[in-house]
């Protein structure tokens, strides 16, 4: 038994074991389940040691010690077996459509199954198996590759299960006040202007909030007084001693004054709003980009994070409106309604208490109404976006729409979805606005019943009419916080949400990391080798095995392979848009992973099977790879490439624009445009996947005649289905089922008798004189 | 015209003639099928139209998932081919039943489930809830796959108890 392969298990499972005779200390492995063979949920655990296979079933659990304040996992057994790992035979994991199964194969036919599971479980299942076949001999690890681990799924911290386990984020244990001080760190390089903001939000608010009791206590007690009791020297006009209210001229022109600084104190909140929050944007926006482009294809190609790319804009956007709008917003909402209240309670402890009451009432409202109308926005905005689907769905199809007459069946779908839309907007609309006026009333009544309970207290001598018209003023000023706070908690979620997965994508560490202290080649020959090559997309799931082969500098290397082979994955390991899971990829003597990136890619010319085209010209397109090449090269390389015709013969010549939006291209146009592209880059390795797969004969045979003395004193690896593109291989590789199952040249491989390589070739060629005596 | 050769023919499809067939399952757990003379074990089946048509094309493939045989319907074999094939399906299409929903929290942008099913409690995250929770054909039968790739069903979420109803409302769209 291998020590490597020896795992630790948990103290509350070896507990279990021990109790049931098992030696603990022999378990080499074990692995948990969730489902019996009746696929009721249990739990689990199938284990080994050096003779036994042991399926323990029972309940996992935690207990709570209230008084040692302590918790701990428990597991209760209910059923518990052993058999001898002499009765197994091959270990499998059987994938079904929701569950996977271990099954073991006896050489003698008997099958057995050992444990289900549901789906979640099948990578750690395959991991087990693997090392369940070492135990008993079945697994070969130069055949098969070396095992792996089980990926982590549970939160180390709180035991959480990871919604994603690709992606280590978990919910409970990520603090969302964290996440926001980090948005705000966005603004570090814009302090001055933070500041700014800051400094006119509260100029802005104290304004507000002092502005109302001069507009209205002063003016109705001071200077709307009775002239009478002006006169008589009953009422004070002095304001800290200044007459200034005597006059009704003035005490306007103050008003006037007053609005025009808070006017000026806005536009100048609000420019250095604009002005600092869309370049915070830009930073976020130039963040996420760049790291986007640090990162592997295959965090683009995998299920789990390409959806998160898609989400990438609207969640800048979400976050922009957030800091444009909700921040400033919240601490204005927050300076008035604290700087209010305490004025109320200030001027009028009484009134200020029937407001106490109402708020939890105009809060709950709010509520309510925040709820539903979120749902019915939800369902707006889901509807919508399945209508848009639905659009582009039926402007791209127009050729397949016509050809088959389904214009009618289109519209009537369309006209499905958008009724629902419609239906949507319908429905938010008559609950706006029937429940804001019905809040509306809430605080009206409010307002009412303040007014009266003030205007008896005026009556009584107990508060003067400018206090009352003042408090009035203020409880309006109160209400809308209100609104806003009640949809803070959602909006700020949101942000948070949005800010969480833009993180992830900007911490996100690269798979293919720089060597620390990269290898830089100024010049690189060409000779590749792979050693013990094994790598899988998904844990358990080899694509390419067993991969040993070497190419020479100056050597062409040509792959041939049915569909779904490996070809092209091998490509990607030998150019490094991947790394092998296991195994080393060595060029000029370096391992692939430690030679400088761009060292590396400069080197490497890949033409492959889909061909992405930039927006911009064709000339730009050409000089993707150097873009200080000379129109003459631009146009040397198109000639090579078989372009320049077609180029030529296009209105606007080299300054065609494509890309999205710009001229069609046919598949065999943008091939060759694909291959012009790298033919400038004048690298040392060339790769061509599939180059010229979707040309005619002859003009196949043209650019074959340029790729062929481009080929000369570079290393070339090419895929090819048509045997005829790859005469000129030095070697040639056949890949069946991610195993190099054929290596030599044309001549060695031509003699292997029942040869993958002799059948393809007799096929084609008895193909081709078939068209030659049809023709 | 007449000449004109049929798809059936032309796609080579072959349908399992239900007379000449016994299924059987052997080793507690594995199909295997005696058909016109010929033995094959270790079979598994393939649901064409696993939510709408769940007993009506049915694949029967090897090992190496090639198709071996495609059934028309179960319903013309007797009641035990039936029980025998049933059991094998449901297995391969394992999708418990949800009864009741205990809580249903949102964190984040995944929504954590806490459910009661006809296979016992269970407790599962979900990822963009616009795509996983399935409603059928825009009706009250529901399809709820979780992150992991595992099923369940809420045969009516309209007989739901209203409590749990209401925490699953808001995300069915």
């Amino acid at each position: 038994m291998k020590e490597k392969q020896k795992q630790k298990i948990p103290a509350y499972i070896a507990l279990r074991f021990a109790e049931r005779g098992v030696d603990v200390d022999k378990i080499v492995r074990y692995v948990k389940g969730d489902m019996d063979l009746e696929q009721n949920f249990v739990d689990q655990v199938m284990a080994f040691d050096d003779r036994n296979f042991y399926v323990m079933t029972g309940v996992e659990h935690v207990v709570r010690y209230e008084d040692e304040k302590r918790m701990e996992t428990v597991f209760d057994v209910s059923d518990f077996s052993s058999r001898p790992l002499s009765e197994l035979g091959e270990i499998k994991v059987d994938q079904m459509v929701a569950t996977c199964r271990l099954i073991s194969i006896r050489d003698d036919g008997v099958l057995d199954e050992l444990a289900d599971a549901s789906i979640g479980r099948t990578a750690a299942f395959e991991i087990f198996a693997k090392n369940l076949n070492r135990a008993t001999n079945r697994y070969d690890e130069k055949e098969d590759g070396p095992i792996g681990e089980e990926p982590e799924l549970f939160c180390p911290k709180c035991g959480t299960r990871y919604p994603n386990p690709a992606r280590k984020v978990c919910p409970k244990c990520l603090s969302k006040a964290s996440l926001t001080f980090r948005l705000l760190g966005l603004f570090k390089n814009y302090i001055p202007q933070t500041l700014m903001i800051f400094v006119f939000l509260i100029l802005l608010t104290a304004f507000g909030i002092i502005c109302p009791y001069f507009s209205t206590a002063l003016i109705y007690d001071k200077v709307l007084a009775d002239p009478s009791l002006k006169a008589a020297g009953q009422i004070d006009t002095t304001y800290f001693g200044i007459e200034l209210f005597q006059e009704i001229g003035l005490v306007v022109g103050v008003l006037i004054i007053a609005r025009i600084i808070h006017n000026v104190l806005n536009a100048l909140r609000s420019r250095y709003i604009g002005g600092t929050v869309p370049k915070v944007i830009y930073d976020m926006k130039l963040m996420i980009f760049s790291a986007m482009q640090r990162l592997s294809v295959g965090f683009y190609t995998s299920k789990q994070t390409g959806s998160l790319m898609t989400r990438v804009n609207a969640d800048a956007n979400n976050v922009y409106h957030f800091l444009i709008h909700g921040i400033p917003y919240l601490i204005a909402s927050i300076l008035t309604f604290a700087g209010v209240l305490s004025l109320m309670f200030t001027i009028s402890w009484k009134l200020t208490l029937i407001v106490f009451a109402v708020v939890p009432v105009i809060v709950l409202c709010y509520a309510l109404i925040m709820r539903v109308v979120r749902r019915m926005y939800h369902a707006n905005w889901v509807y919508g976006s399945r209508m848009n689907a639905l659009l582009s769905d039926a402007l791209y199809g127009q050729r397949v729409i016509k050809a088959f007459t389904q214009e009618g069946s289109e519209t009537d779908r369309f006209s499905a979805y958008s009724s629902r839309v419609s239906g949507a907007h319908t429905r938010l609309a008559l609950t706006q606005t029937t429940a804001y006026p019905l809040v509306g009333l809430i605080m009206r009544t409010a307002h009412m019943v303040l007014f009266g309970v003030g205007a008896w207290l005026v009556l009584r001598g107990e508060m003067s009419i400018g206090i009352l018209m003042t408090l009035s003023v203020y409880l309006n000023m109160l209400f809308e916080p209100l609104s806003f706070f009640t949809n803070l908690s959602n909006w700020w979620s949101s942000c948070v949400d949005s800010a969480q997965r833009i993180f992830e994508i900007v911490d996100a560490k690269s798979d293919l990391p720089e060597a620390e202290n990269p290898v830089h080649l100024e010049k690189i020959n060409g000779d590749f080798e792979a050693n013990n090559v094994l790598f899988e997309y998904e844990p358990g799931h080899p694509v390419v095995r067993n991969l040993t082969i070497s190419v020479k500098s100056g050597q062409m290397l040509g792959i041939v392979g049915k569909t779904g082979s490996g070809k092209s994955t091998l490509v990607n390991l030998l150019a490094r848009l991947y790394d092998p899971s296991e195994g080393s990829i060595t060029l000029d003597g370096h391992n692939l992973k430690d030679i400088f990136m761009g060292d590396l890619r400069k080197n490497i010319g890949i033409v492959s099977q889909d061909i992405y085209l930039f927006i911009g010209s064709i000339a730009d397109n050409i000089r993707y790879a150097r873009p200080d090449a000379s129109l003459e090269e631009v146009i040397s390389a198109a000639r090579a490439a078989c372009a320049h015709d077609f180029i030529i013969k296009l209105p606007d010549g080299y300054e065609t624009r494509v890309g999205a939006g710009g001229q069609g291209l046919s598949g065999g146009e943008r091939q060759r445009l694909s291959i012009a592209r790298a033919i400038i880059q004048n690298p040392s390795i060339l790769v061509l996947d599939e180059a010229t797969a979707a040309m005619d004969t002859e003009t196949e045979r043209n650019i074959q005649n340029s790729l062929t003395a481009l080929q000369k004193g570079r290393t070339t690896i090419a895929i090819a289905h048509r045997l005829s593109t790859l005469r000129d291989a030095d070697v040639l590789a056949v890949v069946d089922k991610g195993r190099v199952v054929e290596f030599g040249t044309h001549a060695e491989l031509i003699n292997i008798e029942d040869g993958i390589y002799k059948k393809l070739y007799t096929l084609q060629m008895d193909a081709l004189k078939f068209i030659g005596t049809n023709s | 015209m007449e000449n004109r050769i049929s798809i059936e023919s032309l796609a080579g499809v072959n349908y399992l003639d239900p007379a000449k067939a016994r299924f059987y399952i052997k080793y507690d757990n594995f199909l295997c099928l005696d058909y016109d003379g010929e033995t094959y074990e270790n079979l598994k089946l393939h649901r064409a139209m696993p939510f709408k048509l769940p007993d009506d094309y049915i694949s029967v493939q090897d090992m190496d998932s090639k198709e071996l045989f495609l059934i028309r319907s179960l319903y013309q074999f007797s009641e035990e081919q039936v029980k025998v094939l049933t059991s094998v399906i449901k297995k391969r299409y394992y999708c418990p039943k949800i009864s009741a929903i205990p809580s249903l929290k949102a964190k984040l942008g995944y929504l954590y489930f806490e459910v009661e099913t006809d296979a016992g409690h269970k407790s599962f995250a979900l990822r963009d809830a616009t795509h996983n929770l399935r409603r059928l054909d825009d009706g009250t039968r529901i399809i709820v796959v979780d992150v992991d790739g595992n099923r369940y069903e809420i045969p009516d979420v309209a007989k739901m108890p209203p409590k749990d109803f209401k925490r699953i409302e808001p995300y069915l769209l």
